[in-house]
């Protein structure tokens, strides 16, 4: 351990703001700045690209800090890990690891550090890449190697490495689970990537699990999840854009697009406002969402969640825009009412079948919306809509019990919601028994005590079956909630009441944007669409791209895509004639 | 400064035709689930039927000059035009007169609705509250801008004539094609002027003066809106006039006062599909609705146009207020069928179809002001 203590800056340098050094963004060839294309070298690490430090991970600080952080690296070894351990209040603070070694120089032996967060750095990759090389570094390497980037270049077998000459680029680097190379009398810190949390393995997304399919769900981990689309794209116009967000947690986040395709409009606007964020709220998936999307005051999602690579590849290959963090949810944008409709699983079956489940699944979607709501509205002020002997059978149903319907609805809607969110909390085990036990008991009794007609109890479980056939999992939780206000609705007024609602529901729908393409599109405004927006059409008659994120390209596949006619026999053992394209 | 001079469109986005004529549809046909056929049967009696087709091809006449003006001048609505071809004071002229017919048409058919809504579904709510509901969420569709209303008037427009189409299709067990007879009704000449004088049951066509000015490529697209907007609503108009001629008698539909209420209470297909009346009421807000969303829309449009104002949508809520006022001056729904029919549309004709055609002989003689000029 260093005998640090008092030793503090003697020498002030004139602060400096920290430069982004590795390729600004807009620069040509460099897309997003977080990748550095000049060098070749791939990077995991804080881009200060605007040139202060107030964007990052040091939010919270005192301005005299963040200068401090602004400062160029000192020559004094002793100096740099002063700094660098107040910043982490070490050794109050046990994560940073400070790991002291002696290396062969071109004037002798000299000090070095290793700076590292265990845990977030890879510690058998510091020990085989950084350590060993330099421990084992002999005399004649220590004199070729004349200042840090000369290390970098013949000692260090780290496969990205980058340079640092400020505090606050050493400290980010760290925090971001790299390794820092700190050589005394040298102001340059070398940066090896070392970047490797723990994370769970690949597995199956429980909320869009399929029976056919791929059955890989993204993980906690950015590299592996960016992996995962790029496997299913594997062409060199997808690119991957880094970019780091939040004041205090400065978290990683990824663009994905297919260039060439994409829109470069929406990207930059994609762009804009993820580099826009300025909160110091612990930067995930979901807090992004809240705080780029159209409509923060709606909870209709604007942006499409899916833990499932297949779908986000799909949707690239169509000209959206992916946001990818160390999250197993990953965004895609722009998105519509159509596309939250879809199932991955739309595609892995025959068109036919998928048709018939995306019937199933618009009817189940009308059910959850209405069915109780309608229910309210008839038995209160419709009783002439229903056929005399379903009449009768309500009314006897109903005879017993002493409330109005309205509320009836409404304590067995409140009842099955309550079920609901009790059995996603409740370990796993019992869960599922609680859920349909809590349904049986609850529901029976109720009738039994007379507190609900029979009739109803079949009505919620309509409604509430209905619920969960909606496969986007946001969209389900608002149509929940809009379903008691349809009930409020219905109660009030019957079916005007239930009308009204529903215009102005379909308004808001009209209003509504995601990152500025309407979320009716492409239907209203009619723009051209491929034949999957409401039903599955069959795929190979799918030639062009819907014209949802306006691509560039508009043609996804030759006119004919099927090497035979859809009906025409081939001969056995002998291969179709290929077609000229048109 | 000239009205039209400099583009006074507000910056409310861009529709494209299918948008302009559902607009246009959703406004004109709401009165098909009213008294309309009713009155239909009684100026063409057995031939009321014919009104709507031979009307529509009378329509014609002041809708082709209109949708030249709208292509000659793109992005100008008819009351920036008139400005430009007829001077300042004949723009505010006929905006004032557009304005005011707009506002009554809104007026008597909320009432309408209203009253029906009253007589059939709810008697126990009073008509006021149903009007305020409906105003408060047409005022909001209507403060949405012309993208918004354009939209929810396609999902509209196709979900009425859908309805309008089952329902008659529904109704077939009823039909009787003798009803028809004789052909020509009234006779040849009172059916001819009930062609032009009835007209003006396509007068909300000439909506599209308005809306025409939003359309993303006015030169390809307004020709295209225009024949949309007249074709479908002749279509569901005739298809109304001529369900109800076939199912009721001429003497016993004079005396039927919402004539396709009547038709959806006589379906009785199996056990489980009878009495749909009940249903009939989300149609008929549905309608009522959009049609005094659309009405409050172009109202405010017009009226702030013509003054030249550098926005509408505080005149929405005024408009609305007005409309609704007058709706609440109407005593009943006999008064407010007479108001309609017999005083708005009739001499609505005048307006309908002399704006255009006026507008459009005047531009073939004069030269238009040049951009910023008459200040």
């Amino acid at each position: 351990m260093f005998p640090f203590g008092a030793i503090k800056r003697a020498f002030r340098r004139p602060s400096r703001p920290a430069d982004f050094t590795l390729g600004k963004r807009g620069e040509p060839g460099i897309p997003g700045g977080g990748e550095d294309v000049v060098r070749g070298v791939h990077r995991e690490r804080r881009p200060f690209r605007s040139g202060t430090i107030s964007r990052s991970p040091f939010g919270g600080m005192s301005e005299t800090e963040r200068e401090d952080l602004g400062r160029r690296l000192d020559k004094s070894l002793r100096e740099n890990i002063s700094t660098i351990m107040d910043t982490f209040h070490a050794p109050r603070n046990s994560d940073l690891t400070v790991r002291e070694i002696e290396i062969n120089w071109r004037d002798g032996r000299r000090r070095a550090v290793c700076l590292f967060i265990d845990g977030l750095s890879d510690l058998e990759t510091i020990r085989r890449h950084v350590l060993a090389p330099l421990l084992s570094m002999d005399h004649d390497a220590g004199r070729s190697s004349v200042d840090p980037r000369c290390l970098a270049k013949k000692v260090l077998s780290g496969t990205f490495v980058d340079f640092g000459d400020t505090f606050s680029e050493v400290v980010a680097a760290i925090v971001g689970g790299e390794t820092v190379l700190l050589v005394d009398g040298e102001d340059l810190g070398v940066i090896v990537q070392t970047r490797n949390p723990e994370h769970r393995a690949i597995v199956e997304s429980p909320a869009e699990a399929v029976v056919r399919g791929p059955h890989a769900g993204f993980v906690e981990n950015f590299r592996e999840n960016v992996t995962m689309i790029r496997l299913l794209l594997e062409t060199p116009q997808l690119v991957t854009e880094q970019l780091h967000v939040g004041a205090r947690s400065h978290a990683l986040f990824g663009i994905m697009y297919i260039e060439g395709i994409v829109n470069p409009k929406l990207v930059d606007e994609v762009r804009r406002r993820i580099t826009s964020v300025e909160s110091g709220l612990l930067m995930t998936m979901t807090i992004l969402e809240r705080l780029i999307e159209d409509e923060p005051y709606s909870p209709y999602p604007v942006m499409l969640v899916t833990e499932r690579p297949d779908r986000v590849a799909s949707m690239l290959a169509e000209g959206h825009v992916a946001i990818v963090d160390s999250s197993p949810s990953v965004a895609v944008v722009p998105v519509t009412l159509w596309t939250l409709m879809q199932s991955p699983e739309d595609y892995y079956i025959h068109f036919v079948a998928a048709s018939f489940v995306r019937v199933i699944r618009w009817a189940a979607l009308l059910s959850t919306l209405y069915a109780s709501s309608l229910y309210v509205a008839i038995v209160t002020f419709h009783h002439e809509m229903i056929p005399t002997e379903l009449l009768f059978t309500i009314a006897a149903s109903r005879e017993a019990v002493p409330f109005p319907a309205a509320l009836e609805v409404v304590v067995m809607e409140a009842a099955f919601e309550l079920i609901r969110e009790a059995g996603v909390r409740i370990p796993t085990i019992i869960g599922p028994t609680l859920g349909i036990v809590g349904a049986v008991i609850i529901g029976q009794a109720a009738v039994t005590a007379t507190v609900v007609s029979p009739i109803l109890v079949v009505v919620v479980a309509i409604s509430g079956l209905a619920s969960f056939a909606i496969p986007n999992y946001e969209l389900g939780v608002l149509l929940r909630m809009t379903r008691f206000a349809m009930i409020l609705a219905a109660a009030a007024l019957g079916l005007p009441g239930v009308t009204m609602l529903s215009v102005f529901l379909l308004a808001r729908l009209c209003i509504m944007r995601s990152f500025g393409v309407p979320v009716l599109a492409p239907v209203l405004p009619s723009w051209r669409h491929s034949a999957d927006t409401f039903l599955e059409g069959p795929l190979w008659i799918m030639r062009k791209r819907p014209q949802t994120a306006r691509p560039l390209e508009d043609d996804r596949q030759p006119q004919r895509a099927r090497p035979v006619k859809p009906g025409e026999s081939v001969r056995r053992g002998r291969v179709p004639e290929r077609r000229e394209r048109r | 400064m000239t009205i039209g001079a400099g583009g006074t469109r507000f910056p409310d986005g861009h529709i494209d035709w299918i948008e302009a004529a559902a607009i246009i549809v959703a406004y004109t046909i709401a009165k098909a689930f009213l008294v309309f056929p009713e009155r239909m049967v009684r100026d063409g009696i057995t031939a009321g039927w014919t009104i709507p087709i031979f009307s529509a091809l009378v329509s014609i006449l002041w809708l082709y000059p209109l949708v030249l003006l709208l292509e000659s001048h793109p992005g100008k609505n008819l009351v920036e035009i008139t400005g430009l071809v007829a001077g300042r004071t004949a723009a505010i002229l006929f905006g004032m007169i557009y304005g005011i017919y707009i506002l009554g048409i809104g007026a008597t058919v909320s009432r309408e609705i209203a009253s029906a809504l009253n007589v059939v579904v709810l008697p126990l709510t009073p008509t006021t509250a149903l009007m305020i509901i409906g105003l408060i969420v047409s005022l909001y569709i209507a403060y949405q801008g012309v993208e918004v209303l354009g939209r929810l008037c396609a999902i509209h427009a196709v979900g009425t004539i859908a309805v309008m189409v089952l329902l008659s299709l529904m109704s077939s067990r009823s039909w009787d094609a003798r009803q028809f007879f004789p052909l020509l009704g009234p006779g040849a000449g009172r059916l001819g002027a009930a062609y032009i004088v009835r007209q003006s049951i396509y007068g909300e066509v000439l909506g599209l003066g308005i809306v025409g000015a939003y359309l993303r490529n006015p030169r390809e697209e307004t020709g295209k809106a225009a024949r949309w907007s007249l074709g479908a609503s002749a279509f569901a108009l005739t298809l109304t006039a001529l369900t109800v001629g076939m199912v009721f008698p001429y003497p016993a539909l004079v005396r039927v006062a919402v004539p396709f209420l009547r038709i959806s209470r006589y379906i009785f297909i199996g056990r489980f599909l009878q009495r749909l009346d009940a249903l009939f009421v989300v149609v008929w807000l549905g309608v009522g609705v959009m049609k005094t969303a659309v009405g409050h829309y172009l109202g405010a449009v017009t009226l702030a146009t013509t003054f030249n104002l550098k926005t509408y949508k505080p005149l929405i809520a005024p408009i609305a207020v007005v409309s609704f006022a007058a709706g609440r001056l109407i005593p009943d729904y006999s008064t407010a069928i007479i108001l309609d029919f017999d005083i708005l549309r009739t001499y609505g004709t005048i307006l309908v179809a002399g704006w255009p055609i006026s507008i459009y002989i005047l531009s073939r003689f004069t030269r238009p002001e040049k951009e910023g000029g008459g200040q």
